[in-house]
């Protein structure tokens, strides 16, 4: 006989089975989960395209962070090492890398020095032999259309040509009527390798003038009415093809147009931005127009633009003295295109290197 | 409610994957980067000027110890490196060989009245006093001057004007043009009770430092306000402003003046406001008119020499459009 129990028929299943309560809720909070996950692969791969922006951009300037576009406006640069092993160094040029440093020594052995970025010297740039050994290199400058070293001997009145290396290639010769001997002094080349030398011929400032060779060395033009430069020295041109001309004794700085006239100055005083002794000029990538004030002993930052020709006053770095960052009648300056600013520091021998 | 793990599908395992890569790659871009960029940006500076001075000085003393000028040099190497005990040790070094070393004997008296001991810098600087004063030369001799200038200055600090004006004025009979010495000779007087002497001295220190020296401005208010001219005390603390670059507060002070008895001076000193803001061609306004009171007036004829203009002036610019070349 089966025992049947008169137990009641099971309910049907009100009870939410564990299973299918539990998978509800887990699906949703997996699909949250993966929406979270997905938002995080979004965040990540935005920061990987920043990182690796800054990367490329890095790659292509190589300079410091704090110049990255919009950040180093009117940043002012700080001291960051010196170049020792020339004397009473004078004029300073600068590979567009910073690879190569050549300094003119116009005391001791009277020679231009190579460095390399860590500051030690590459090379030297020896005179042609026919030279006499009064020979007294003043300016550098770095042809951009061929990276030939150009350097001005005002005492022998040349400028002597030498390639990358540092090898001798030939005396520089103008084409057309200077109107007698040249001595030149500051060097600046145009993209296009147009060459602007300042020429302080004679004692008599009546014809000290700047002059402009074309490429093959055709006397173009010369700026300056005569008694209007007094001993021009470091010369720069702009991007806006306007050329920065510091006129030395007349303690100021010189605007030309790509035509040569002359369209605005920075007067000599005791205002801020107001110069002493201009000496060095040069034109950093950005546009900053960086002049040597040396009787001041510090170099002065302006501003420019295509619009407004007379440089705005930004600030002015450097002291008197000898400790790092001070300079002694410092003379010229020169800028690479990784923010970097080189200064001759006449009298400690030595040229310093200023970054942002 | 947290999935259990057995649940976890494949593409979320994927995307945690990912997570996981996409992170480890950051990471490793970022300190790749920064290694790249620190290399390629960083360059040793090395020793500095004055280490390499201490260097090679330093050598040069133990190559030849009883070298004075050696010595002396490593001496002015470790001041320039702030370093004044080993100087000091130095000087004494050279002292031992030759007591009367003038250089060395002013070197210690600096040294000394940095670290406060007044008297054995007062005892330094006699010694070389002494000596001058018997020299072909002491009429005309820098070093004594200069042992007079910091004997006032030690009697000043401690408070012993009378002997200090003596001193300070021993100082300018040798160099009267030493602004240094004025100032503080104008000083001693004041507190002597001088103030017309003080006056005189502090006025003679301004010809020489006219800016970016603010005591002797600040002092000389004191010293008009002692002797009760108020337009001059006016002129004074107006300079002073102006030195403490509150140009505005100047201007306003000095304008109230160039009608009363120190017309002269605001109007130099309005000039010479305009300067230091690069407005040349207001500052010659102001400089013209100083000659027109007094026409012979040297410092605003240099003053107006100085901005290129002549004895018939015209105003210049600071930055102005020229003619063409």
């Amino acid at each position: 006989m089966t025992n049947v129990t008169n137990t009641p028929p099971p309910a049907p299943e009100t009870r939410v089975t564990p299973g299918r309560s539990e998978g509800g809720v887990a699906g949703a909070a997996a699909d949250a989960e993966m929406k979270n996950k997905k938002k995080k692969i979004a965040a990540l791969v935005s920061l990987l395209v920043i990182l690796a922006l800054l990367f490329v951009w890095y790659l292509l300037n190589r300079k410091p962070l704090s110049e990255l576009p919009g950040l180093g406006g009117t940043a002012m640069p700080h001291y960051q090492s010196s170049i020792y092993g020339s004397t009473k160094p004078l004029g300073v040029a600068v590979t567009a890398s910073g690879d190569r440093i050549y300094v003119t020594s116009s005391d001791g052995d009277r020679l231009v020095k190579a460095f390399d970025r860590a500051g030690k010297l590459v090379g030297t740039l020896k005179p042609p032999n026919s030279t006499s050994t009064a020979n007294l290199p003043m300016y550098v400058a770095i042809n951009p259309t061929t990276q030939d070293v150009y350097v001005s001997d005002r005492q022998n009145g040349s400028i002597y040509i030498y390639d990358a290396k540092g090898t001798y290639l030939r005396t520089f010769v103008p084409k057309g009527n200077l109107g007698g001997k040249y001595a030149p002094l500051g060097l600046a080349f145009a993209p296009d390798g147009t060459l602007y030398v300042t020429d302080v011929r004679g004692s008599d400032a009546k014809n000290h003038r700047v002059l402009v060779f074309g490429a093959d060395g055709t006397l173009l033009r010369s700026l300056g009415t005569p008694g209007q430069l007094n001993f021009p020295n470091g010369i720069a041109v702009g991007a806006s093809g306007n050329v920065d001309v510091a006129d030395s004794n007349n303690g100021r700085l010189v605007v030309f147009s790509p035509a040569g006239k002359m369209i605005a100055t920075i007067s000599p005083g005791v205002g801020e931005g107001d110069l002493g002794m201009p000496r060095g000029v040069a034109v950093d990538d950005s546009g900053k127009l960086l002049v040597v004030d040396t009787a001041d002993h510090m170099v002065r930052i302006y501003s420019t633009d295509k619009v407004k020709p007379t440089p705005t006053y930004i600030g002015s770095f450097g002291t008197e003295g000898q400790l790092n960052g001070a300079f002694e009648y410092p003379n010229g300056v020169a800028t690479d295109k990784r923010a970097h600013v080189y200064i001759t520091d006449r009298e400690n021998n030595r040229v310093q290197v200023w970054g942002y | 409610m947290k999935p259990n793990r057995r649940t976890i599908s494949a593409p979320d395992r994927r995307l945690s994957n990912l997570l996981r890569l996409g992170v480890a790659v950051l990471v490793i871009g970022a300190l790749a980067f920064a290694g790249i960029y620190y290399k390629d940006q960083h360059v040793d500076a090395g020793p500095s000027m004055v280490e390499r001075q201490i260097a090679g000085a330093e050598a040069a003393v133990k190559k030849t110890p009883n070298n004075i000028e050696t010595r002396l040099q490593l001496a002015e190497a470790y001041l320039q490196d702030k370093r004044p005990d080993d100087a000091l040790a130095q000087y004494d070094e050279i002292l031992k060989a030759d007591k009367a070393n003038r250089t060395v004997l002013l070197g210690r008296g600096r040294i000394l009245i940095g670290k406060g001991d007044l008297v054995a810098a007062a005892a330094s600087y006699h010694k070389v006093t002494d000596v001058a004063s018997k020299g072909e030369f002491a009429g005309a001799d820098p070093q004594a001057q200069e042992a007079h200038y910091y004997l006032g200055s030690i009697l000043v600090t401690q408070g012993k004007t009378k002997e200090a004006i003596t001193e300070l004025q021993k100082a300018l009979n040798i160099d009267p043009t030493d602004s240094d010495a004025l100032y503080l000779l104008g000083t001693a007087e004041l507190k002597q009770g001088a103030p017309k002497l003080a006056v005189q001295a502090f006025k003679k220190a301004l010809l020489f430092v006219p800016t970016g020296w603010c005591e002797p401005y600040t002092q000389l208010g004191v010293a008009y306000g002692k002797l009760n001219l108020a337009p001059q005390k006016t002129y004074a603390t107006g300079m002073a402003s102006f030195c403490l670059k509150k140009s505005a507060v100047a201007k306003t002070e000095l304008k109230t003046l160039i009608k009363g008895p120190v017309k002269v001076d605001a109007l130099l000193g309005l000039g010479l406001i305009a300067e230091t803001e690069s407005s040349n061609a207001e500052a010659v306004t102001w400089y013209k008119q100083v000659l027109k009171v007094d026409r012979n007036n040297a410092a605003a004829t240099s003053a107006l020499s100085r901005l290129g203009v002549g004895s018939t002036p015209g105003p210049k610019s600071t930055s102005t459009t020229q003619g063409p070349s």
